[in-house]
Order: C-alpha cells, then sequence, then structure tokens
C-alpha cells in the first residue's frame, strides 16, 4: 500500500462513519488555538466564542471550563441533588448531526446513599444531544418526546469504593417532561471498561435513512441503536454539547452526603460535515 | 559626563546615600578557632614572593586590568586572619593541602593579618621574550572607615590613623625593593611617621616563579592593629566595626623593548574611579563578615503522571495536573519528572502561570518538549518539566542514546532537561549615574548564573544487571552532557564521550562556560542512596553513581582541600534539616496513610538534588556554596483520595505521587569577582536571541519560529544571519547568534582596541503559519505598526562609555542613538553578558512573542 493509500485508510478509520447513510466527519475544534484544526481566519484566545457557547444547568460547589493546553477541560464538584450538565454546546447545534471526540475522564467520583430500587448515582463526560422530536406541534421551548443520544464515559455510586474502572456507554433517551428532566430509555449499551485517565476516541453519530445512531468507542466495531420512534420532527431544543454531568442519588437524611466529582478533556472534535464550522 | 555606576549586591541592601558610598566587598577573616583545627587544618599563604591561588583560598580573587594600556589581566588575592590566634598544628601543618602551595609553609599562622596577593603579567619583547618587569605599588589603608562610611568631615582625608604603603621594585639582574609607609596628616596630604612603632608592620615580596614565568608575584602581609585604643587608631578588627578600607594600584614601569607597557591595576577595579591618594571615598570597604549570600531553592518531584494513549498504567498518587501545580507554583527552581504526555507538561505550565497570576507573581519560565506531532508516540518524551521562576538564560533537552535502556524504559526517551538560571544577583538592581542622575539598568548580569539539570533514569533493579548496566549507561552519559554544556558548547558536537541523542534539542553556536561554579543535578536516579549517616558502603550503587565512574562528584577539588569556609556537600537532601535527619526517604508506594511522613526515614531513597562542583584546578571557582545547604522531604499525603488496590482489591489513601518532593536551599557566594569592560583592549561583540515564547494564545502548541535577520552594524560592516530552519515549540531556545571575529565567511572584524564608535543590532521573531507568516512583535512600543521599528527591538551599544541600551530603531540614523531602555554599562561589570526580555503589545493581531535578547563584549587575548 502505498503512503498515500495508508494515509487515506487511517482517515477514513479517524473519520469512521457508516460508509452509505451519514455525512462524513468534518474537524470542528481541536481545542489548540496555536494550530486549530480546522483552521480559522484569526486565532483567538481561550475557547472559541463563536463555536461554543457555555451551557451549565444546576448548581456545583466548583468547576472549572478552560483550555488546558491542547484541551478542552470539563471539571465540576456537586453535592447537590439535580445537579445537572455543565460544559459547553455547539453553538450552531441544529446543524450537528454525529459528534467525535477524544475523551478522557481523568478523575470522576460518585458517591452517595442510593435509596432501595433508586438508580445508582453518576458522574459522566458525554457526547450528547437532542436530536429529534417524536411528534409534531411541540411549543419551541417543551422538550417533552425529544429524542437524546449520548456516549459517554460514567462512573456510578455503585462502582466498587475506590475503584479506576469506568464504564463507556451508548444511550438514546426520550424526554417525558418539558424540560427534560425526566426520561425514558429507548437504548442502551456497554461499550466497555475504561480507567480512569485513560483516553477514547467516541462517536455518535444519528443516521436517521437508517433510523438509528451509529455509536463507536475507539476502533471497535459501530454498534447501533435502533429505534422505532417518529424521527421526523425537529427537537424542541436543538442543544448538541461536551458536557460533565451528575445525577446525584437521591439524599436521604441522616446519610453521609452525597458528592460528584468529574474532571474531564476533550479534544480534537469532529462533527457531520454540514455543521462544519465558519473558517 | 561622569559615570559612578555602583553594583548593589540586593536591593534591599542599598544603602541611604547609596550614590557616595564607597564599593564594598564582603571578606570573611579566617577564624582559627571556628574554622581550623588539627584535624582539619587551616591553610594561610606564606608570604614568600609566590601566588599561588589556593594559598589564598580562604580569601577572595579579584581582577587587575589595565584601563590605560590594555593587555592581559592580573589577579590580586586578599585574605585576613581573624583575632584568634594559631597553634601550631591547626594551620599550614602537615604539608600543602592543595596543588600549587609550597611545602615550606609559615608555621605557626598569624593572626590579625592582612595578606595581599598580586599577579601581574609580564612585559615581552617583540620576539615573545619575557623582559624584567619593575613598578610601584600603593597601598591605602583607611583605618577607621566607619568615619568614612558615615561621612565624618574629617574622615575624607587621610588621618593620623590611615597608612599609605609604597613598594618599589625591580627584577632581573640587580633587582632591588624598597617599601616606605606614611600616615595621613588630617588635612590634605601624607607624611612619614614619627616613630618605627606607627608602622603597620608590612612584609613584602617579589618573585618570578618558575612555574609562572609570564606574571611576576608581589605578595604582602599587613598587620593589622586592632588592640589599639579605637579613639585614635585602627580598628579594622573591632568587633563593633570589623571593616578596613583599601585601595591598591600597580603602576608598572616602562621597560626597554617592551612591545607594550603591561601589567597596570587597581583595586577597587573601576575604570574611571581609581583610587585617589587623598579620597578615602574611594578606596574598596572590606566588610570583615561572611560573603554576600545568594540564596537559590531546587525542588525535585517525581509525580507520576503516566501515559494514557499508548496503553494505560495506574498513576501511582491521586495528583493530577491542577493538584501538583498547586504544590508548585511557588517553587524557584522545580524538576518535575513522570508527566509523559506532551498536553499535560503544557497544561502543567499554564495551570502553575494562572495561579501565579492570580497571587500576582510574574509567570515561571520552563524548558520541557511540547509537540502537536499526532504520529509522535506520547512517550517519546524525557517526561520531564523544568520551571522556574528565575530567568532561564538557555537551555536543551538531551535524550540517553536509545540502546541505554531496559524493559519498558525503552518506550520512552529518557534524558536530560538543561536549563540556565540567572540567580538574584542576575537581577539585582544595578544603579547607573546618568548625569547625575541616577537610573536602574534593566539589564540582566550573565555572569550571574547556575546550570541546573534535570533527569530521570532508567528504572528497574539495584543489583548488578541489565537495569544497572543502563543506568550507568546513562549516568556516565549525564556527565559528558552536563561537561558540554558547563563548557560552552556546542551541543551539536558528537564525538566521545558526549553523543547526541534522537531528536535532541539545544542552542546554537556556543555560550559562556560555567565550569568556575558549582552546577545542580536534580532527578529521580531510581538508585538506592544512603540517608544521613548510614555507611555509602552499603549503598554500592550509589557509590558507583557519585563515584569516579560516572557522575564523578564524590572527590574533594583542589579549591576544597585549602578552603574551609563553604560546602563540600554533594548530596544536598541526603539529611533532613528537620527532626529526623533520616526523614529523607522519597519512594512511596500507590498506598499511603497519613503517618506517611513519619514514615520517610524507612523509606527507600532515590530522588536527588546532587551538586557538580566547579572544574578541579589550582585556581579559584567564580562561585562557591555557603555552610551548610538545608533539605526537607515531603510526601504530600492527600486525605481526599480512596483508591482500590490490588487483587483481590483494598482501599487505601494515597499520596499525591509515590514520589515524596525533594526541596534544597542553597546559599551561592562569589569568590571570585568579574572583570569589567575595558576600551583599551580588542574586543568580540555577540548579540543574539536566548529565548522566544509565544504570548498569541492563551492556550495551545506550537509556534513555528524562524528568524530571517539577526543582524549587527559595527565599525562600518554590516552582518545579518538568517535562521529559517523552523523550531516547533511555545518557548525555544535558539541562540540565533551574530558576532564579530574570524569565522564569518564575510569578514567582519572584532573591534580593535580604543575604538570609540557604536555597535548596533536588531532581529526579526516569525512564525510560520498555514497562511502567510507572521512577524511577531517583540516590543511594547509601536502597537499594530507594522514597521520593523514598531515590531523588533533594536540595540545599540557605544564602544566609548561600554554602555547599552535599547533604542527606537533603524529608519533614521538618529533612531540608533534614541534611547528607549538603558541595558547597563559593561564598565560595571557584566562579565559573561547583559540579558534583556522585551515583549510585544501588539493588541491588533496578538501576533506577540516575549524574547530574550543577549549582548555580550568579551575581551580577547591581549595582543
Amino acid at each position: 500500500m502505498s503512503t498515500m493509500n495508508l494515509k487515506c485508510a487511517v482517515l477514513a478509520l479517524v473519520l469512521g462513519g457508516t460508509a452509505q447513510a451519514v455525512e462524513p466527519m468534518v474537524p470542528y475544534d481541536n481545542f489548540n488555538p496555536t494550530e486549530p484544526n480546522p483552521a480559522r481566519a484569526t486565532k483567538v484566545r481561550g475557547i472559541d466564542p463563536a463555536r461554543w457557547v457555555d451551557h451549565e444547568t444546576g448548581t456545583r460547589l466548583e468547576s472549572a471550563r478552560e483550555l488546558a493546553f491542547t484541551r478542552l477541560r470539563l471539571m465540576s464538584r456537586s453535592d447537590t441533588p439535580g445537579a445537572g450538565s455543565f460544559g459547553l454546546l455547539f453553538s450552531h447545534s441544529s446543524a450537528v448531526t454525529a459528534i467525535a471526540a477524544k475523551v478522557r475522564l481523568n478523575n470522576a467520583r460518585t458517591t452517595g446513599y442510593t435509596a432501595p430500587g433508586a438508580p445508582a448515582a453518576e458522574s459522566t463526560a458525554e457526547l450528547t444531544g437532542h436530536f429529534f422530536n417524536t411528534r409534531t406541534g411541540v411549543p419551541s421551548k417543551n422538550q417533552q418526546d425529544d429524542v437524546i443520544a449520548a456516549i459517554r464515559i460514567v462512573s456510578r455510586s455503585t462502582d466498587p469504593v475506590g475503584s479506576q474502572l469506568l464504564r463507556v456507554e451508548a444511550l438514546i433517551e426520550r424526554c417525558t417532561n418539558a424540560s427534560c428532566s425526566t426520561r425514558a430509555q429507548l437504548f442502551a449499551a456497554d461499550l466497555g471498561q475504561v480507567h480512569q485517565g485513560e483516553q477514547a476516541a467516541l462517536r455518535v453519530q444519528w443516521d436517521v435513512a437508517n433510523h438509528r445512531f451509529v455509536f463507536q468507542r475507539d476502533a471497535q466495531p459501530e454498534v447501533y441503536g435502533a429505534y422505532t420512534v417518529t424521527d421526523t420532527f425537529p427537537p424542541a431544543s436543538p442543544n448538541k454539547a461536551l458536557v460533565v454531568t451528575h445525577n446525584p442519588p437521591t439524599y436521604l437524611s441522616g446519610a453521609p452526603a452525597p458528592l460528584g466529582y468529574a474532571n474531564a478533556y476533550f479534544h480534537d472534535v469532529f462533527v457531520n460535515e454540514s455543521a462544519a464550522p465558519a473558517p | 559626563m561622569q559615570r559612578v555606576p555602583l553594583l548593589l549586591a540586593l536591593a534591599s541592601l542599598i544603602p541611604t546615600g547609596a550614590l557616595a558610598a564607597p564599593l564594598s566587598t564582603k571578606l570573611l577573616p579566617q577564624n582559627a578557632l571556628v574554622q581550623c583545627s588539627p584535624t582539619a587544618p587551616c591553610t594561610q599563604p606564606t608570604v614568600d614572593g609566590a601566588v599561588p591561588a589556593l594559598e589564598y583560598a580562604d580569601g577572595k580573587m579579584f581582577p587587575l586590568q589595565d584601563y590605560m594600556n590594555g593587555g592581559p589581566n592580573g589577579d590580586l588575592f586578599l585574605y585576613v586572619s581573624d583575632n584568634a590566634a594559631y597553634t601550631w598544628d591547626e594551620c599550614n601543618v602537615g604539608g600543602p593541602q592543595a596543588a600549587g602551595i609550597p611545602f615550606i609553609q609559615t608555621n605557626p599562622c598569624h593572626s590579625q593579618s592582612l595578606f595581599i596577593g598580586m599577579r601581574l603579567p609580564v612585559p615581552k619583547d617583540a620576539s615573545g621574550n619575557f623582559l624584567n618587569p619593575s613598578g610601584i605599588v600603593t597601598l591605602w589603608l583607611d583605618a577607621k572607615r566607619d568615619d568614612t562610611l558615615n561621612l565624618v568631615a574629617t574622615a575624607s582625608k587621610p588621618r593620623d590613623e590611615d597608612r599609605r604603603i609604597m613598594f618599589r621594585y625591580s627584577t632581573g639582574p640587580g633587582a632591588t625593593t624598597g617599601i616606605s609607609q606614611s600616615k595621613g596628616d588630617g588635612t590634605n596630604g601624607w607624611i612619614p611617621l614619627a616613630a618605627p612603632t606607627e608602622a603597620w608592620t608590612t612584609t613584602a615580596q617579589v618573585m618570578i616563579p618558575a612555574w609562572d614565568l609570564d606574571h611576576v608575584h608581589i605578595e604582602f602581609e599587613i598587620k593589622l592593629a586592632p588592640g589599639l585604643s579605637a579613639g585614635v587608631a585602627s580598628e579594622p578588627l573591632l568587633s563593633a566595626v570589623r571593616k578596613l578600607g583599601l585601595g591598591i594600584i600597580h603602576a608598572p614601569a616602562s621597560v626597554s623593548g617592551a612591545t607594550q607597557m603591561v601589567g597596570g591595576g587597581r583595586f577597587p577595579n573601576a575604570k574611571d574611579v581609581p583610587p585617589f591618594d587623598l579620597f578615602t571615598e574611594t578606596w574598596e570597604t572590606l566588610e570583615f563578615k561572611e560573603p554576600a549570600p545568594i540564596p537559590l531553592s531546587f525542588t525535585m518531584w517525581n509525580v507520576g503522571q503516566m501515559p494514557d494513549a499508548t496503553f494505560w498504567v495506574n498513576d501511582g498518587g491521586s495528583g493530577e495536573i491542577d493538584t501538583v501545580a498547586r504544590k508548585i507554583f511557588r517553587k524557584e527552581v522545580a524538576c518535575i519528572s513522570e508527566i509523559w504526555m506532551s498536553y499535560e507538561r503544557g497544561e502543567l505550565i499554564e495551570k502553575v502561570n494562572k495561579l501565579r497570576a492570580d497571587e500576582g507573581l510574574p509567570p515561571m519560565q520552563a524548558i520541557t518538549e511540547l509537540n502537536d506531532n499526532t504520529f509522535q508516540l506520547a512517550t517519546e518524551s524525557t517526561g520531564l518539566v523544568l520551571l522556574s521562576s528565575r530567568q532561564i538564560l538557555e537551555g536543551g533537552v538531551h535524550h540517553f542514546p536509545s540502546h541505554m535502556c531496559t524493559s519498558d524504559d525503552c518506550l520512552q526517551d529518557k534524558g536530560v532537561i538543561w536549563a540556565r538560571i540567572a540567580t538574584p544577583a542576575a537581577t539585582a538592581p544595578v544603579l547607573f549615574n546618568d548625569h547625575d542622575t541616577l537610573r536602574v539598568a534593566a539589564g540582566t548580569d550573565y555572569a550571574e548564573f547556575v546550570d541546573v539539570f534535570c533527569t530521570h533514569v532508567n528504572a528497574g533493579e539495584n543489583t548488578p544487571g541489565p537495569d544497572t548496566d543502563a543506568r550507568e549507561d546513562q549516568l556516565f552519559d549525564i556527565k559528558a552532557y552536563a561537561q558540554q554544556v558547563r563548557r560552552g558548547g556546542p551541543l551539536n558536537a558528537n564525538s566521545f564521550p558526549y553523543l547526541l541523542g534522537d531528536n535532541d534539542i539545544f542552542p546554537r553556536g556556543t555560550w559562556p562556560g560555567g565550569m568556575d561554579r558549582p552546577a545542580f543535578l536534580l532527578g529521580d536516579m531510581n538508585t538506592l542512596g544512603p540517608k544521613h549517616t548510614q555507611a555509602d558502603t552499603s549503598f554500592p550503587r550509589y557509590q558507583d553513581m557519585v563515584g569516579p565512574s560516572f557522575l564523578d562528584i564524590s572527590g574533594r577539588t583542589e579549591f576544597e582541600k585549602a578552603n574551609t569556609l563553604f560546602s563540600e556537600k554533594r548530596d544536598l537532601a541526603r539529611t533532613s534539616s528537620g527532626a529526623d535527619p533520616l526523614a529523607t526517604g522519597t519512594w512511596l508506594s500507590s498506598a499511603c496513610a497519613d503517618t506517611v511522613a513519619d514514615e520517610l526515614g524507612a523509606r527507600d531513597r532515590i530522588d536527588y538534588v546532587l551538586v557538580f562542583p566547579p572544574e578541579d584546578t589550582t585556581e579559584f571557582p567564580a562561585f562557591a556554596l555557603l555552610k551548610e545547604p538545608t533539605a526537607s522531604v515531603s510526601p504530600h499525603f492527600d486525605p481526599d483520595s480512596l483508591v482500590l488496590l490490588g487483587f483481590p482489591g483494598q482501599l487505601f489513601k494515597q499520596c499525591l505521587s509515590d514520589h515524596a518532593m525533594v526541596d534544597v536551599t542553597v546559599n551561592l557566594a562569589r569568590v571570585k569577582d568579574v572583570a569589567k569592560y575595558n576600551p583599551a583592549k580588542e574586543h568580540r561583540i555577540e548579540y543574539s536571541v536566548k529565548q522566544v515564547t509565544d504570548l498569541e494564545t492563551a492556550s495551545g502548541c506550537c509556534a513555528d519560529w524562524f528568524s530571517p535577520r539577526v543582524m549587527m552594524r559595527a565599525n562600518g560592516v554590516t552582518r545579518e544571519n538568517t535562521y529559517l530552519n523552523v523550531m516547533e515549540d511555545q518557548t525555544i531556545y535558539p541562540n540565533w547568534f551574530v558576532h564579530t571575529g574570524p569565522d564569518n565567511i564575510i569578514p567582519f572584524p572584532d573591534l580593535p582596541a580604543a575604538f570609540s564608535g557604536t555597535v548596533n543590532m536588531t532581529s526579526e521573531i516569525w512564525e510560520a503559519d498555514t497562511g502567510p507568516n507572521d512577524h511577531y512583535d517583540s516590543i511594547p512600543e509601536g502597537g499594530a505598526g507594522t514597521t520593523l521599528d514598531e515590531k523588533d527591538a533594536h540595540f545599540s551599544f557605544s564602544a566609548n562609555s561600554g554602555v547599552l541600551r535599547r533604542v527606537k530603531g533603524e529608519t533614521l540614523a538618529n533612531d540608533w542613538l534614541t534611547e528607549v531602555e538603558l541595558l547597563g554599562s559593561f564598565l560595571d561589570g557584566y562579565e559573561n553578558g547583559i540579558s534583556l526580555e522585551t515583549q510585544g503589545q501588539d493588541t491588533s493581531t496578538g501576533n506577540n512573542a516575549r524574547v530574550r535578547h543577549f549582548f555580550n563584549v568579551k575581551e580577547l587575548e591581549s595582543p
């Protein structure tokens, strides 16, 4: 194989994507303002406001959203139930149908007493977005029936205490209320374990023609999350984002206070071609 | 115009009325009670005429420069013995302590004496034959120095207690000597002593030793007189004062047949203000106290930030980049090892400087390897970061040759990082009297530096085998690299023992040597070492490491054998300065308890701060270490940590790293004074760009630097060098240079003696970009302007006055004469050059760089 062919093959592998139905992936931001990919007409200091919008829901004890040399760093620490998510939205989220990035959850901890039968508390680093809505006529701010897809690295309160093992997961959910604070799961897949501090290349891509999402971790085989709901209507919230999230357990009086901590790094962000940023 | 520059050791020591203050030097008398014993005898000069330097090892050395005639410099040595009497068995006993000292020595040694040794160049005829010199040495002694310093009205003139000693000599056939002594008359002159008992007992000898035929040696012993009444007589060694005013001039006589008169010299060594016969303020003050300390602290810490791309390895501690940054951002010089990912090294530097900015501290400068090469394995680096809150004057990265490794270490490119650090003395304020207006010179004194090396060597076993073999190869390589660096390069040489490593990063050309001072090696040496008084013999690999086959730092230098004042320590963190001297173990484990700080005595020690001593010669080093450095070891327990280790897993707390942090504080002292600019001599002029840092973005990696123009115009000739090969990093240490001298392709002659014109210099800093290349702004003036004058620093050196200035630019001829910033005068010293940082402020493009410039006036050998 010639050098050029090898490079093309490597490039195809990096960009990923299913062959027939989805747009090719293109660079969106490598979080390296000195040598940006894609190139910019002018260099920027810090996070590029033309490409990203700050995003935060809930409250937290401590947080950081910053360029860390050649990566984006998102850090959040919270002991508050309903801590929500913290990160960056794509500035033109509506055009984004696919997100890929290298993600490293450098440190995460999720503790707290979980009531019997209640889901475990979670801290995550995610590539996520609202991709469509299952019904028409949704008021613009009512996110009910928005369908969310995410690929994420997860720490859970049910993990062994002190464990440095995290999980990589793919997830499709439907919002069940207007604020999307409650959701119904449409699809979930475990993409394997990852250590704290271990980098994973993640991709989530809406394959609308085949009514499914495509998930991929590193060079592992693609995982397809098929759904049967209607996918022809735009979401109420067009947000696509890189975030860290906390979902602490319901705090039970007398139990130790819950804690969610996530310190994550993102870089080499790609999106579908039609969402490519302006130079 | 009279310029009276004053070099003050530290800003805090600037006395009131500093403008009028005489020059001062600290000289600690040798104290028989403290420094000498039968088991460690002292050395005192023997006044036999020969002046081997190490006779004066407990004193100080100064240059003697002939500003009238030029020619090679002479040497002056001063040594004082204190009040305590010597016993026969504690000084000059048992044979010479060091090489060069004559076997027959005065015994017992003399207390309360000032010894003066001079080595003066001998004139030659046209065939190069030595001729017999003659001349006069005049010594002035201001006995009640505090009166002079306190501006007592009568003390500005020589008074009854002051002495002038004149020594006439000739050499060769019919050689003669004569000595006379007079005292001040309190008004305006010198008068004969009223009686011989008024004399300060003086002995003088002169000779041309067979082992030093190009110098005439002159030696004095002058008995100081502290026992006399302080009200009427001298006070130099009185405990309440301990000062002496001293002036010295050597005036050579004309020698028939000599091509040039040589050998003039003076103390104090100031071109424009020689010691005047009748003005005591023009003599230098000898303060009989410890040399001015130059404090420096070093930190060594392996922080265990392991790679995450090629394979996953447990960090071994709970530390992350931000927690590490919080522990080190206030350090002075820190060697941080085991940060394998380029982006984590870059993030550490950013975090440290963010924390410093929050506290109003200037940024730390750094040397590491940063790149954005997608196809380079993350582990192909030393994993080291060297951070300094002091200016870094030069720097480089050396990788061990690739065969010097075992096992997983071969997946890495371990090596050693070098930083030449400006000490606090380099940036101490130098006041310059410009037309009777005191101004602070902006330049950094390049003579005031130490070389610091930061390393991490092969891991593995300590029992003899492949691991220790590889490690010892690396230790030998470190030694060879450090020698090459300290000798002034070049580092592109690839001849045994110094071997160029793959992807080494180093400055071009050469730089001032640093073998005349201690250098420091900070590192995870992966070699078990003794703590406190534990026997070296129990640690054979340690013995090998510091022994002559590898680092070669265990032996005493000749200077150390003769000196009793300075530290001879090599392994600075062997003993803790805290309550438990054994608490210096550094190798922790992944699991830590909150009692870890109490367990350091039982832990192994593998992280070090070591000293390379100055080159072992029979001459003085420029600097030595004051007794004794202090050390502490800190494990940094993390109470918030919790980790599951082992199989089946058990819960443990952790430290931030599985290595403890080592902190060492030293005090340097200058023992050899600097030579100054002498316009009567030929000079080689050098200008270079030493460091470039990208200020364009708040983050990111990495700029691709080049320079199309490093220009010098001297004596009607212009030389422009180009450096178009891109250097990639956020900060580079390129040494893009231009200089006069014979190695230019197109002749660019050195400055002749007595040259009185100007030398003009400038450089352009560019970054290669995907679009048009960017011409970076490197000066605060000019704003968004695009001309050379608005982007580039311009400098002008006046050979007549020795003053270096940053100037407006080059558009108009007069711009070269329009001062923007005063850097300093080489008449004040700056023996190895002046360095200056400039920083761009282009708010339009943001293409700003911080650039370190360097300028040197190097005295050539005498004609």
